[in-house]
C-alpha cells in the first residue's frame, strides 16, 4: 500500500491556484502502469486541490478495500478519485458520503450503474458520434454499420449509437452475442444480411481473440471495411482504427470535473466524459486490399498511416 | 512508510555492512593460496639428518602443487558463477479492454532469462543472498583429501632411489592429510532498466565474502630402510611441524556484470517468445581472494520462452568467452515456471556450463535449481532456491546452495 505526499510542487501548485479553500483529494490506483500515472499527472496539473493521499491498489481488491476503509477513517478527504476500472469497482460496493471522480474507466455505466450516485468522471471511451462520423466519411456507400454486442456490457453505447447514426442518416444493424460462439455466428449474420462496414465495439466478448480475427477475416471476405479500436487492431487488418490519443488528457478532463465539484455552482449529477483527445489510425494496406479510397478528410486526422 | 523506500534502505544498509563490516582480510596472504601456503609455502621440510648421514635437510616437493593450483582455480571460476535472479514483469495496459494485465502469468524463472523485457522507462531493483559451501573436489571430500610429497631428486639424475642403492631415500614420501573448507558468502545488487519496450539494460554489483581454512596433517610414507632416522617432523630442529593450519578470509567487490537483452520476436504465434542476451563479467574482484575470476568474460546467448497459460517453458544457450584466456563455455539452462497462484510461482532450472577443451577437471557441471517466487506486498517479490548438483563428482562443488532474493520495480 503506497501513501506518498505528491510532489511540493504540485501542492503549491494547487493551492496558489484555488479560488476557494482548497479541498483534500485521496488517490486510488488500480494498478502501477505507465498509462494510469500519466493520467494522475494530467490530474494534478489540472486539479486546483491539494492531493494528500495517493495509493496503489495494485490490482487487489481486498487491499483496495483496505485502503478506501483507511481513506475514509483516517484521511477523510473531500473527494476520492479512482484511476482505473478496478479502483472504481473498488468505491462503487459502499456507500460513501464523499463525491468520486474516475478516471480511465471503459464503460462506466457498467460500474456505476444507471442510479445516480455521487459520482463521475472521465471515461476512456471513444465519444460513439465520432466514430459514426469517420465511417460516414468513408463515402456515401457506407449506410448500414454492423455492429455486435453483449447487452449486459455494451447495451447503453449501442442504444446512443443508433440513435446518433440515425441523426445522420444511416442505421445501425446491431446483433446481440452473449458469448464469443455466439459473437461469431453474428458476424455471419452480419455479413450475409448485408452490411457496409463494420464497427468493433469495446466489449470483451467481441475483443476475444477467435471473433476478432474471425471479424478480420469476413472483412476482407466480403470487402467490408472494418473499424477496430485500438493501433494494434488496425495493424491485424482493420481499416481503422480510433482510440483515446492521451491518457494525461483524460486525467485533466478528470481534474476539470473534480474542480466543478469542489468549487460548487454545479447543481445535479454530472455526466461522466469521454475522451476528447483521440488517436485514428488509417492501414491503406487494408484500404487497397478492400478497394477502398480513404478521403482525405480521415488521413488529416489521421495520427499514424499504415502503408 | 512506501515499500519501495524500505526495500532501497534495507538494501543499501546490507550492501555497505557487508562491505565494511567484515574483515577484509584476516590474515597475511591471499584466500585463494591458503593450500599452497601450507608449511611455509615452499614444500616441506623435515627436520635436519643426524650423523652419519650427511647433515640435510630434506625438502619434499608437492608432486601435486598441480592439482592444488587447479583447486584454486576451480574454487575462483566458482566465485564468479551465480545466478542473475529473473526480475517480475508488473502490469500492462490493455488499451482495448481499458484494464491492467500482467504482462506474463507467472513471476519469472529462478535463474534462466526469459525473452520478455520489462518495457520502456521501468526500472527494477534487486537483491540476493547466496551461502557456498564447497564440499567436494573431483568427487573426493574437502575434508578428508589427502596430497603426495615427493622428495627431491638430490643428485638430480632424474630417478628417485632407486631401491636398494644409498639413495633409496629419495623414495620416502610425506602424505599429507588435508582438511579443507571453502566458504563464500555472495550478496548480489542488481537493476534491470527497459531503455525501450523490447530493449532492457542492467548490471549486478556482487559483493562476496570468502574464507578458507586448511588444516594439514603430514605423516612420512617410508619406503625405505633407514627411513625412521632420516625423515622426520621436528619443528625443534629446525624442520617443519607434521601439523599447520591456514585461516584467511576476504571481503570485497566481486566481479561486476553488465548486461543486455533485445527481445526481437514477441508475441508472433507459433514461434516462442526470442531475445537475444549479451553480459560482460569485468574482472572487478581480487583473484587472489577469490573474489573473482580475474577475467574478462563475455557471454552471448539466444533466450527463448512462451507462456502456456500459468506455465512458461524457457531455454536459454550461451557461448561464453573470456578475453583473457583461452577458454571458452557453452552454457544452456532448460526449465520452466509455473503460477500456482498470481502472487505465488514455482520454477525449476537445469544449469549446464560445458568446457569444450577444459583440463577435465570440472568441464560439465549440471545443475538442478529450484524453488518459489512470491508477490509478498504490492510489487515486492521474494525469491528462495536451492541449487543441487547433479553431477556432483565434477570440479568443485557444494551439496547444495541456497539463495534468497527480493526485488521490485521502481
Amino acid at each position: 500500500m503506497r501513501h506518498i505526499l505528491l510532489l511540493p510542487a504540485l501542492l503549491v501548485f494547487g493551492m496558489t491556484a484555488s479560488p476557494v479553500r482548497a479541498a483534500d483529494i485521496a488517490v486510488i490506483l488500480s494498478a502501477e502502469v505507465d498509462a494510469y500515472e500519466k493520467t494522475l499527472r494530467g490530474f494534478a496539473e489540472t486539479v486546483d486541490h491539494r492531493i494528500v493521499a495517493e495509493y496503489d491498489m495494485a490490482g487487489d481488491f481486498d487491499r483496495g478495500q483496505r485502503i478506501l476503509a483507511e481513506i475514509r477513517s483516517e484521511v477523510k478527504p473531500d473527494l476520492i478519485l479512482a484511476v482505473g476500472i478496478w479502483a472504481l469497482q473498488v468505491i462503487v460496493r459502499e456507500p460513501l458520503d464523499v463525491p468520486v471522480v474516475f478516471a480511465m474507466v471503459l464503460n462506466p455505466p457498467t460500474i456505476i450503474g444507471s442510479e445516480p450516485r455521487n459520482i463521475t468522471g472521465a471515461s476512456m471511451n471513444v465519444p460513439v458520434d465520432k466514430s459514426i462520423q469517420i465511417l460516414e466519411e468513408l463515402g456515401p456507400e457506407v449506410r448500414r454499420i454492423g455492429v455486435i454486442y453483449n447487452p449486459t456490457t455494451t447495451g447503453y453505447l449501442v442504444k446512443t449509437a443508433g440513435e446518433a447514426a440515425q441523426e445522420r442518416g444511416l442505421e445501425l444493424v446491431a446483433r446481440e452475442a452473449a458469448s464469443p460462439k455466439q459473437a461469431v455466428q453474428a458476424v455471419n449474420a452480419l455479413q450475409t444480411e448485408g452490411i457496409d462496414a463494420l464497427w468493433i465495439l469495446p466489449d470483451e466478448t467481441v475483443l476475444d481473440p477467435t471473433v476478432l480475427e474471425y471479424a478480420l477475416l469476413s472483412s476482407y471476405r466480403y470487402k467490408v471495411p472494418l473499424l477496430g479500436l485500438s493501433e494494434r487492431q488496425a495493424e491485424m487488418g482493420a481499416l481503422l482504427s480510433v482510440s483515446f490519443g492521451s491518457s494525461q488528457d483524460i486525467g485533466r478532463q478528470a481534474g476539470e470535473l473534480a474542480n466543478a465539484i469542489l468549487e460548487g455552482g454545479v447543481t445535479g449529477p454530472i455526466p461522466y466524459t469521454t475522451a476528447r483527445t483521440l488517436r485514428v489510425v488509417v492501414n491503406l494496406k487494408a484500404a487497397e486490399k478492400l478497394g477502398v479510397e480513404i478521403p482525405e478528410s480521415i488521413l488529416a486526422m489521421a495520427d499514424t498511416v499504415i502503408r | 512508510m512506501p515499500v519501495r523506500f524500505v526495500f532501497l534502505s534495507l538494501s543499501v544498509a546490507v550492501a555497505l555492512l557487508a562491505a565494511s563490516g567484515c574483515p577484509q582480510d584476516s590474515a597475511a596472504g591471499d584466500v585463494a593460496d591458503v593450500v599452497t601456503d601450507l608449511y611455509s609455502g615452499d614444500g616441506i621440510t623435515l627436520a635436519p639428518t643426524p650423523p652419519p648421514f650427511p647433515s640435510h635437510a630434506p625438502h619434499f616437493t608437492a608432486s601435486s602443487l598441480g592439482g592444488l593450483n587447479e583447486l584454486n582455480q576451480a574454487v575462483t571460476a566458482n566465485a564468479g558463477l551465480f545466478p542473475f535472479s529473473s526480475v517480475v514483469a508488473g502490469f500492462t495496459f490493455n488499451v482495448e479492454l481499458g484494464v491492467p494485465v500482467r504482462t506474463t502469468e507467472s513471476l519469472g524463472p529462478l535463474i534462466a532469462e526469459r525473452a520478455s523485457t520489462l518495457g520502456e522507462g521501468n526500472l527494477y531493483l534487486g537483491v540476493s543472498y547466496s551461502r557456498i559451501d564447497y564440499q567436494r573436489f573431483e568427487g573426493d571430500s574437502l575434508n578428508d583429501l589427502s596430497l603426495i610429497f615427493s622428495h627431491e631428486d638430490v643428485n638430480q639424475d632424474g630417478v628417485l632411489g632407486p631401491a636398494g642403492t644409498p639413495l633409496a631415500f629419495e623414495l620416502d614420501q610425506v602424505r599429507v592429510d588435508l582438511d579443507l573448507e571453502i566458504e563464500q558468502d555472495l550478496l548480489a545488487l542488481y537493476a534491470t532498466y527497459g531503455v525501450t519496450e523490447r530493449w532492457d539494460v542492467g548490471a549486478i554489483v556482487p559483493i562476496i565474502h570468502s574464507s578458507a581454512r586448511a588444516e594439514a596433517h603430514g605423516t612420512v610414507v617410508r619406503n625405505s630402510p633407514n627411513s625412521a632416522e632420516i625423515h622426520n617432523f621436528n619443528p625443534e630442529l629446525g624442520g617443519d611441524p607434521a601439523d599447520s593450519t591456514i585461516d584467511r578470509d576476504a571481503t570485497g567487490l566481486g566481479d561486476v556484470i553488465l548486461r543486455t537483452k533485445y527481445n526481437f520476436l514477441r508475441d508472433e504465434r507459433p514461434w516462442p517468445d526470442l531475445a537475444a542476451v549479451g553480459l560482460v563479467k569485468l574482472p572487478t574482484g581480487d583473484e587472489d581472494d577469490l573474489l573473482g575470476t580475474g577475467e574478462t568474460d563475455v557471454l552471448g546467448m539466444l533466450v527463448a520462452s512462451r507462456a502456456f497459460g500459468a506455465v512458461m517453458p524457457h531455454l536459454n544457450l550461451g557461448y561464453e568467452i573470456s578475453t583473457d584466456s583461452e577458454q571458452s563455455n557453452l552454457l544452456y539452462i532448460v526449465g520452466g515456471d509455473w503460477a500456482l497462484s498470481p502472487r505465488l510461482t514455482l520454477a525449476g532450472d537445469i544449469f549446464g556450463r560445458w568446457e569444450p577443451s577444459g583440463d577435465d577437471i570440472g568441464d560439465h557441471l549440471v545443475d538442478l535449481a529450484f524453488g518459489a517466487k512470491w508477490n509478498a506486498y504490492g510489487d515486492l517479490v521474494l525469491s528462495g532456491n536451492i541449487l543441487v548438483p547433479l553431477n556432483p563428482d565434477e570440479g568443485l562443488r557444494t551439496d547444495f546452495i541456497w539463495t534468497l532474493g527480493a526485488e521490485m520495480p521502481f
